[in-house]
């Protein structure tokens, strides 16, 4: 079985035109249109008295759980950084939970995917930065402690971001892969326990992603935390090597 | 493991529209709303808290009511009391003078009845006695004990000293009328003479007597010169006889009175003893 096979960029749905859309695109639109019209029925009847309706008390503890995340984690304010970092971590969850149902083909089981959202994560890490600190004070960090570390500093940034796309991208892969292998050898029972496995695994690098993500931006852009970055880093690898 | 470009551009694209949509249709709205009922909440607690302070406000206005309500009910009953009680003091006080008085007029009517009734007594004695000795020397009255009245009544004629007989010249002299000579029995010859005699010695010799009888004198004899009389008659030993009866009844009356003062006095401290419990 080649990887090939698995990735589903290779897999293409139908044409529209010149343009071959293949399942990735395919299912981030499915899954991008199905949480656009969830969340529009459920705001659309949105009230803002005491008595509120089950799926409003859902949402709302999503969202004011990703909020009390970000705000932890030293986004401040959380509403700047919300609307990315939050759907970032919806979608990937969103995804990777789909992931168990027959047929669908997770976005984020391609390292397309996983590279696009490394890109933004990238660029948005000196975005905010330099919105909050301004261009100087944004560079800047790349030359402390010491000039010396500069280089460093940017190989650091662009690693950083590699890992952050090959992370879940082979993460959420591996888990397919892992599925499709123990259904040709044992049929019964255990692929059930390793599809749970890859659930749980889903689930847990959405959030790591997602964490991630804030943790870079947050260190772009706090005065205070420049030379803590390799730490940060270093903290989050050991995160990731428990998660995994 | 390849890297399809045209896809990783597509998927950034896809992920800015879903950030865009997801920022309108998710965060915002729901954002609002906590944000609203956040507030609204607050202003309900606020509202609550004022609510709760005029409350408490109201609750120790009601206290300090009640609590003066109290006060005055109890100056009320305080005031009631110490009424009641100078009332019953006053009543006490009333009643026991009323007694007292009671008990006065009573000793008194006692005391009276019992003066009336010594005097009755006295009065009965003396009279009792003197009508003893008059029924007595009535009975014993004969020409002989008249002599012997004369005997006596001339013989203190002549006792009289100058002063008295000297007042009775002049009372002859002043009144135009004989001396009256009243004796009980009709005097005989012997002793009308006897008298005029011892008359005319005493008073003068051109004096001129009238001679009367009267069953009131009994026994003796009186001489009334105009206002003044000479006489010896049992009369005037009944009468002091009399009158020292009285004298001596009343004497004993008015010590009864005095042994009857102590016993008063007595009964007069054992009642306030009896008050002051």
């Amino acid at each position: 079985m080649e990887i090939t096979e698995i990735t589903p960029d290779e897999m293409i749905m139908f044409h529209i035109g010149e343009l071959a859309i293949n399942a990735t695109i395919f299912w981030s639109w499915v899954v991008m249109i199905g949480l656009v019209i969830v969340s529009w029925l459920i705001t659309r009847s949105m009230t803002s008295e005491l008595e509120i309706s089950p799926a409003q008390n859902l949402l709302e503890v999503i969202v004011k759980s990703i909020r009390d995340q970000i705000k932890e984690i030293g986004g401040d304010p959380p509403e700047l950084y919300m609307p990315f970092v939050g759907t970032i971590f919806i979608y990937v969850i969103t995804c990777n939970i789909l992931d168990i149902v027959p047929g669908f083909v997770a976005p984020t089981g391609s390292i397309s995917t996983t590279a696009a959202l490394a890109l933004c994560v990238f660029i948005a890490v000196p975005y905010y930065g330099i919105s909050q600190r301004g261009l100087i004070g944004y560079m800047r960090r790349y030359v402390e402690p010491t000039p010396v570390l500069l280089p460093f500093n940017i190989v650091g940034d662009l690693s950083r971001s590699l890992a952050h796309a090959v992370r879940l991208f082979g993460n959420v892969m591996s888990g397919t892969m892992i599925g499709a292998l123990l259904i040709m050898l044992v049929p019964f029972f255990f692929p059930v326990v390793m599809r749970l496995l890859t659930l749980l695994t889903g689930v847990i690098h959405a959030y790591i992603f997602a964490v991630l993500a804030m943790v870079f931006i947050a260190s772009g852009t706090e005065v205070q935390r420049g030379a803590p970055e390799k730490e940060e880093g270093d903290a989050d690898d050991d995160l990731v090597d428990d998660a995994i | 493991m390849q890297i399809d470009w045209v896809v990783v551009i597509s998927q950034i694209v896809n992920f800015l529209i879903l950030v865009w949509l997801l920022k309108h249709f998710l965060y915002g709205p729901i954002t609002n709303a906590m944000e609203n009922r956040r507030q609204a909440i607050k202003d309900q607690i606020k509202e609550a808290q004022q609510r709760e302070e005029i409350a408490e406000d109201k609750v120790r206005e009601y206290e300090e009511k009640v609590r003066q309500l109290e006060q005055q009910r109890e100056e009320f009953l305080e005031k009631a009391r110490t009424e009641a009680e100078q009332n019953h003091e006053e009543l006490l006080e009333a009643a026991r003078r009323e007694v007292e008085a009671l008990e006065e007029r009573w000793r008194e009517n006692l005391r009276e009845e019992r003066e009336s009734f010594l005097r009755e007594l006295r009065d009965r004695m003396g009279e009792r006695v003197c009508a003893v000795a008059r029924e007595v020397l009535s009975d014993l009255a004969d020409t002989e004990l008249q002599q012997q009245i004369v005997s006596v009544f001339v013989e203190r004629l002549g006792a009289l000293d100058e002063e008295s007989l000297r007042d009775l010249r002049d009372a002859v002299k002043e009144v135009d009328r004989a001396p009256v000579m009243t004796s009980a029995f009709e005097l005989s010859a012997a002793d009308r003479e006897r008298i005029e005699n011892a008359l005319r010695s005493a008073l003068g010799s051109e004096t001129t007597i009238k001679f009367r009888q009267s069953e009131d004198l009994r026994c003796g004899l009186e001489l009334s010169i105009g206002g003044r009389k000479i006489s010896w008659s049992i009369e005037g030993y009944l009468d002091s006889l009399e009158e020292s009866i009285s004298e001596t009844l009343h004497r004993e009356a008015d010590e009864d009175a005095d042994t009857d003062e102590p016993r008063e006095a007595e009964t007069a401290t054992t009642t306030g003893e009896s008050q002051g419990e």
